[in-house]
C-alpha cells in the first residue's frame, strides 16, 4: 500500500553468478510509485537471462502487489525465479499470496 | 435487499497537479468579456511611460533652452567686445586731431593734412571738421569731406552739443539717426582744461537701417540690432541685420560704452547655437518615449491576456480533472454490484473506498450471486495495477465467474477456469480472487482462494481467519487445479471478505494488520452496517492510495 506522504525508494543492482544466472539485489521499498522505474532498469538484465534469475530480497523492507507482479512477470520471462533471503515482512506477504512454492524461496 | 455503500475516501491529500493541455495561440480562446477590457497593469505602464517621457522631454527641452541662452550670452559678449575694441578707431583720430589743433592753434592746413588721408581712406568718417569753441555761436573753421549736419542744426542745439563735446571725457555723440542722411556725429577735445577746439566727425549709417554681417563673420549665425542708448527703440536704431524690426524670440543684449553715452547691442540666434541634435533631443525623446511607452503597454497587455488565458486554462484543466475523476469513479461504481441479491436469511453489506490517487480506477471488486437451493456465492477479488486495463480485466473476471457459477461450477472449478482466462505475459497483470459458497441448508461453506487474504469469520467464539489453502493468484502459470476447502458453517455468524487495502501498510508486518482487523471486527456493533463502519474506520490509514473493498455476509438461523 503506497503511503503518499512518504514516497518509496528502491534500488536494484545486479551481479552474475558463475553459471550465468543474474543475481538481482533489490533494496528499499517497492510499491506502485517506483515499480515502473525499477522494472525498466531490470529489463536489459532479464532480456539476457534465459535460465532464470535470482532475486536477493535481503535488503528489501517492503513489497506490495506491484512488487509481486514484477516477480511474476520476471518468472514468466526467464522461466524460473528464486527469491533469496526475503525479510519476514516480505516472506509473509508472499505466503499470504500463495506464492511460497511458485517462487522458490531460499532463506 | 441491501444496497452496498460505496464510500469516497475523505482523507485528503493534495490532488496532483493536472497535466496542462497544450496551449494554442489562437486568439479565439479569448472570451468576449476579456477582449474589451484593458488590464490595469497595461494602463499603469502607459501612464508611467507617458509621464516619464514627458518629464524626460521637458528636461531635455529645459537643458537645451538654458544651453542656448548661455551660448547666446557668450556670443553677445564676444560681439560687444569686438564692438568696444573698435571704439578707438573713431576716438583716436578725433583726439589726435584735437591735440594737433591745440598745438598748432587751429592751423587749418595742419588739420587738413592730418584728416585728408582719413577721409580719403573711405571710413569710418565721412566728414571731419574743426570747431573753435569759446564764442557764443561757434562755427567750423575747417571742413574736410562732406558738410557736417552739425552745421545745419539750429544754433541752440549745436551749441548744446559743442558744450557737451567740450566737457566730454572721451567724446560726445550727436544723434543724427533721424535726419535725411542718417549719421552719427562724434565730437571731442584734447581733454586739456584750457582746450579751445573741438574736432567733430560724422559717420554714415545705412539708409535702410539694414546692414548684414559678412557671411564669414564669426557672428554670421546671429541677427543683431544696434541702438543708441539703453533701450530697444525704433528711433534709436543704428543698424540691424533685420532692417528696422525689433528682434524677437530669444535675445541677449549688452551695453557698450560709447563716448559719453552707450550703445545697446541686441542679438538673436538664427540657428541652433548648441547644435541641431540638442534642439531635436526633446522631440526625439518625446517620440521615442511615446513609441516605447505604447510598445511596453501593448506588451504588458498582451502578457496580461496570456496570463489570464493561462489561468483560465488552468482552471479549466482543474475542472476537467475533477470531472474525469468523478467519471472514473462513476465507471468504477457501475462495475460494482448495485444491489445485493435477496436471499432468505442472509444479510449483505459492503463498503468500497476508492483510493485517493488520481483518476485511475483500481481493480478491486466484489460480487454476490444467488445459487439454487438457497445457496449464495460470494466473491472478492483484486486485479493488480490500475487504470483501464485493470478495470477491464476485473469486469471480465466478474462476469466469467457469474457465468461459471450459473453453469453450476463450485469455487474451485471457477478459479481453475479463471486461470485459463488470464496470463501474466499477455496481460501483464494478475488477480487475487476468493470464492466462497455459503450453504445454509447443509451448514457448510466451501471456499477456494487464489492468492487472496483469508476471510474473517465472526461467529461463536472469537473472530478467526478461515484457513483456505491459498494457491497462487489467477494468471500465474500453474500445473495443479485449485483445491476446495470445506468448513462447517456456524448457525449464526458473519463472514467478512476484503481486499489487501484493509490490512496492508508499508513498513508493517502483515500479521499486525490482520490483528488490527480482528480487533476492529470484535468491537461490539449492533448491526452489520455498523460493524462494517467500525472495521473501515479502524483499519484504513489516512492518505492511502490503495482501493479497499469490504463485504460482510451475515446469516442467522
Amino acid at each position: 500500500m503506497a503511503d503518499l506522504n512518504q514516497p518509496a525508494n528502491a534500488w536494484a543492482d545486479c551481479t552474475n553468478e558463475a553459471n550465468g544466472i543474474p543475481v538481482i539485489r533489490l533494496r528499499g521499498e517497492l510499491d506502485i510509485s517506483n515499480i515502473a522505474a525499477i522494472e525498466a532498469e531490470l529489463d536489459p538484465v532479464l532480456a539476457q537471462a534465459d535460465h532464470g534469475a535470482v532475486f536477493d530480497l535481503s535488503a528489501l523492507a517492503f513489497m506490495d502487489s506491484s512488487g509481486i507482479a514484477l516477480l511474476l512477470r520476471a518468472r514468466e520471462r526467464v522461466g524460473d525465479v528464486v527469491v533469496r533471503n526475503p525479510s519476514p515482512v516480505v516472506h509473509r506477504i508472499l505466503q499470504a499470496t500463495g506464492l511460497i512454492d511458485t517462487l522458490r524461496i531460499e532463506s | 435487499m441491501t444496497t452496498p455503500v460505496i464510500a469516497e475516501a475523505t482523507e485528503a491529500r493534495t490532488v496532483p497537479p493536472p497535466r496542462p493541455r497544450a496551449r494554442s495561440d489562437d486568439a479565439d480562446h479569448f472570451g468576449p468579456r476579456r477582449r474589451r477590457v484593458v488590464h490595469l497593469s497595461a494602463v499603469v505602464v502607459l501612464v508611467v511611460g507617458l509621464l516619464l517621457t514627458g518629464i524626460l522631454s521637458f528636461g531635455a527641452a529645459s537643458v537645451h533652452d538654458s544651453n542656448e541662452n548661455r551660448l547666446l550670452n557668450q556670443r553677445v559678449k564676444e560681439a560687444s567686445a569686438v564692438l568696444a575694441a573698435n571704439v578707438p578707431n573713431v576716438q583716436t583720430p578725433i583726439a589726435t586731431a584735437a591735440y594737433l589743433a591745440e598745438a598748432t592753434d587751429g592751423n587749418p592746413d595742419t588739420f587738413r593734412r592730418f584728416v585728408d588721408p582719413i577721409i580719403d581712406a573711405g571710413g569710418p568718417f565721412v566728414s571731419l571738421s574743426l570747431w573753435h569753441v569759446g564764442t557764443v555761436d561757434p562755427k567750423s573753421t575747417v571742413v574736410v569731406g562732406a558738410q557736417p549736419e552739425l552745421a545745419s542744426m539750429p544754433a541752440a542745439a549745436r551749441s548744446a552739443f559743442l558744450t557737451r563735446a567740450y566737457s566730454a571725457k572721451t567724446f560726445a555723440l550727436n544723434n543724427l539717426l533721424n535726419e535725411k542722411d542718417r549719421r552719427i556725429g562724434l565730437g571731442g577735445t584734447n581733454h586739456a582744461s584750457n582746450a579751445r577746439f573741438v574736432v567733430y566727425g560724422e559717420l554714415p549709417l545705412p539708409q535702410a537701417r539694414r546692414s548684414n554681417l559678412d557671411r564669414d563673420s564669426a557672428f554670421a549665425d546671429l541677427a543683431y540690432a544696434l541702438y543708441v542708448g539703453e533701450k530697444q527703440s525704433a528711433s534709436q536704431l543704428i543698424a540691424s541685420s533685420a532692417g528696422g524690426t525689433i528682434l524677437g524670440g530669444r535675445t541677449a543684449s549688452q551695453t557698450v560704452p560709447y563716448g559719453d553715452t552707450s550703445l545697446l547691442l541686441v542679438m538673436a540666434p538664427e540657428r541652433e547655437l548648441g547644435g541641431d541634435l540638442l534642439a531635436r533631443l526633446p522631440w526625439l525623446l518625446g517620440l521615442g518615449g511615446l513609441v516605447l511607452t505604447f510598445a511596453a503597454a501593448a506588451l504588458v497587455e498582451r502578457l496580461s491576456r496570456r496570463r489570464a488565458l493561462a489561468e483560465e486554462l488552468a482552471d479549466e484543466n482543474a475542472a476537467l480533472y475533477a470531472n474525469q475523476r468523478s467519471v472514473a469513479q462513476t465507471l468504477q461504481h457501475s462495475l460494482l454490484p448495485g444491489e445485493f441479491p435477496d436471499v432468505d436469511g442472509i444479510e449483505f453489506g459492503a463498503r468500497y473506498v476508492a483510493g485517493v490517487e488520481g483518476i485511475d480506477i483500481g481493480g478491486d471488486w466484489y460480487d454476490a450471486v444467488p445459487l439454487p437451493d438457497g445457496r449464495v456465492l460470494v466473491v472478492v477479488g483484486d486485479v493488480s495495477g490500475r487504470g483501464l486495463p485493470a478495470a477491464t480485466m476485473m469486469a471480465a473476471l466478474r462476469y466469467a465467474i457469474r457465468a461459471y457459477a450459473a453453469d453450476g461450477d463450485g469455487p474451485a472449478e471457477i478459479l481453475t477456469k479463471l486461470s485459463g482466462l488470464v496470463s501474466i505475459p499477455r496481460d501483464g497483470h494478475f488477480a487475487t480472487v476468493l470464492c466462497a459458497v455459503i450453504d445454509r441448508a447443509n451448514r457448510t461453506i466451501v471456499l477456494a482462494n487464489a492468492g487472496h487474504p483469508e476471510p474473517l469469520l465472526l461467529g461463536d467464539g472469537p473472530a478467526r481467519f478461515v484457513t483456505t489453502q491459498t494457491r497462487p493468484p489467477i494468471g500465474v502459470r500453474m500445473s495443479a487445479p485449485y483445491p476446495a476447502v470445506s468448513a462447517p458453517l456456524p448457525p449464526t455468524a458473519t463472514l467478512l471478505l476484503y481486499t489487501d487495502g484493509l490490512i496492508e501498510r508499508r513498513g508493517e508486518h502483515l500479521d499486525v494488520g490482520l490483528e488490527r482487523l480482528k480487533g476492529a471486527a470484535e468491537r461490539p456493533a449492533p448491526s452489520l452496517q455498523i460493524l462494517l463502519d467500525n472495521v473501515l474506520r479502524d483499519a484504513i490509514p489516512r492518505g492511502s492510495d490503495d482501493d479497499t473493498a469490504l463485504v460482510g455476509v451475515r446469516w442467522q438461523t
